[in-house]
């Protein structure tokens, strides 16, 4: 009712050339949790000030309406409705409602869920949120005359449009440079403009009914960080929160690697040249005999154990990207005339975190991630060899029987997935436990590298 | 194709005899006494093989003690070569208990 009244009030007051603007859009810089997505959005915007009109003869510029956009080739980032200088101001009377009235274009109306305004009063610190309701095809709603009151000054406010994610996907103006709109005492104003109604008794008109101001927004929902604003960021549940959440990590940890690894004819001189397996001797040597080939069944093997040191950055609400070095200090293979384990290792992980906000909340937060990258996992496992006395000796002192311990040097590349279970004891430091399921390539091995650390977030 | 369980024992798996260079026996000599030797190499002669053995300072009293010290890499050496008939052997009470491949310095022995 109030947008029609407006309409009609703009009509009748200024001229068709005038009372149009022409809505230009133009990019956002690239948020950094979300891409552009190239679309084309022909979006138009028609945000009518009712009271504004009425006293905007001489400023004449508060009704808004669309022209046609040219296609965009970056549709997907929130877009803004730009309008020129003059016609971000415009005049308003005490006592009064600001309506505001916005029209989406079809395309832009089918993914809006939400068209939230924002405004500040003058003198007030904090922006106030309004939901803007859809009554047929328009978003619409108004500030209430009782916020006006009789304080005369600047009216600041801006319009978001938000899609089912809460993502942001088009703004009118901004909290950096917002609308303004002039509120004056009626002796300021016209004589039509001074005509309008005045504020109406609250009690007869609460918000929240038809036909009455719109209620207060109290969870503005958000898709990231960037659909926030005033230093509140995107909480695990999808609303904008004041909370302080961290989105960096660093974490130092130790992993033990075990591995289970095919144990038939590894120590047989072609295993340990073209495979990367080792055996060695009770006494030390390594055994270069010549082994009777018989069927073991696949064994335990225990790797190396690391020093971990990690970098994770939360990047979604619930996902995080990290790296991870670490340092080989037990368990490598030391033999004469084999190389030393190279110590270092090195992976990218992707987390992502189930429940609960991973660097926000107390308690339990298990996750799920996946790896890889580069690093020896030398496997030992206990074998015992059978040697064939009617073969041609090339080593002495082989027994008919002898226990070795078979390496196998499984590497340099993995892959992997795993899960565990992070405690957060404090805002800032977590402790974890967790499990990675590796392959490793091309001297292939399946290793299963449990790990305990602590994480600090920053 | 053979298809088995690694628990299963491999009749294929071969077995040191007298004559396989490190091959542990034990025999009953003439006084009735268990000696333990290694051979070290054989040597065909036609009508029987002269086995070039070390023998160990042990005295087993049993074929089943004697295999146990056969086990023992550090089993002190009484005489680093000797010499025996394969048929005398043979005809007397003998068993292979065990195998080392040999080592540099037996392999230096064998004549």
């Amino acid at each position: 009712m109030i947008a029609n009244l407006s309409a009609a009030n703009h009509k009748r007051t200024m001229p068709r050339s005038q009372s149009r603007l022409a809505i230009t859009l133009r990019l956002l810089p690239r948020s950094q949790s979300r891409l552009a997505i190239p679309l084309m959005l022909a979006l138009s915007c028609l945000a009518a000030l009712a009271s504004t009109a009425m006293a905007a003869e001489d400023e004449g510029r508060t009704r808004m309406a669309v022209a046609p956009s040219e296609p965009d080739p970056f549709a997907n980032a929130p877009s803004v409705l730009h309008a020129p200088e003059l016609e971000r101001r415009a005049i308003a009377g005490i006592l009064r409602p600001v309506p505001i009235v916005v029209d989406l274009p079809i395309d832009l109306a089918r993914r809006a869920r939400r068209v939230l305004l924002h405004y500040r009063l003058w003198g007030e610190p904090d922006w106030t949120t309004l939901e803007l309701r859809l009554i047929g095809m328009r978003h619409s709603g108004a500030i209430p005359c009782l916020e006006i009151s009789t304080i005369t000054g600047k009216l600041r406010y801006y319009i978001r449009v938000h899609d089912d994610d809460g993502m942001v996907i088009a703004t009118g103006a901004s909290r950096a440079s917002p609308y303004e709109v002039a509120i004056r005492h009626d002796k300021e104003l016209s004589a039509h403009s001074a005509r309008a109604a005045r504020c109406p008794d609250p009690a007869d008109c609460p918000r929240g009914l038809p036909g009455c101001p719109s209620e207060a927004v109290v969870a503005v929902a958000c898709h990231s960080d960037s659909d926030c604003e005033g230093g509140m960021t995107c909480g695990f549940e999808g609303y904008c929160e004041a909370t302080e959440r961290r989105a960096h990590s660093i974490s130092l940890g130790v992993e033990q690697a075990f591995g289970v690894v095919l144990r038939s004819g590894v120590c047989h001189i072609s295993a340990q040249e073209q495979r990367g397996e080792t055996c060695i001797r009770e006494d030390g040597e390594q055994y270069l005999g010549t082994p009777v080939l018989t069927s073991v069944p696949p064994g335990f093997a225990t790797g190396p154990t690391r020093l971990q040191l990690g970098y994770e950055r939360l990047v979604l609400l619930d996902t995080s990207v990290g790296v991870r070095l670490g340092w080989a200090f037990r368990g490598g293979l030391e033999a004469a005339r084999v190389p030393a384990i190279v110590p270092i290792s090195g992976g990218i992980r992707v987390t992502h975190w189930f429940g609960t906000d991973p660097h926000g909340a107390l308690g339990l937060r298990p996750y799920a991630m996946a790896i890889g990258g580069f690093a020896m996992h030398d496997l030992a496992s206990s074998l015992i060899v059978r040697e064939n006395p009617r073969a041609p000796q090339f080593q002495g002192g082989n027994a008919l029987k002898q226990r070795v311990t078979a390496w196998r040097r499984a590497g340099d590349g993995f892959v992997g997935f795993g899960g565990g279970v992070a405690y957060g004891f404090s805002r800032a430091w977590s402790a974890s436990i967790e499990l990675c399921v590796l392959e490793s390539f091309p001297i292939n091995a399946l290793v299963l590298a449990p790990s305990v650390g602590v994480a600090l977030g920053l | 194709m053979a298809i088995g369980c690694a628990s299963d024992p491999d009749p294929a798996a071969p077995e040191p005899e007298l004559t396989t260079a490190g091959a542990y026996f034990a025999w009953v000599t003439e006084d009735a006494s268990i000696s333990l030797m290694k051979t070290l190499s054989a040597l065909d002669l036609g009508t029987d093989t002269l086995l070039f053995c070390s023998t160990y300072q042990a005295q087993p009293r049993s074929f089943a003690e004697a295999g146990e010290l056969a086990r023992r890499p550090d089993l002190p050496v009484a005489l680093e070569l000797t010499f025996a008939s394969l048929a005398i052997v043979e005809s007397s009470e003998h068993q292979v208990l065990w195998y080392r491949s040999l080592t540099d310095e037996e392999i230096a022995r064998i004549p």
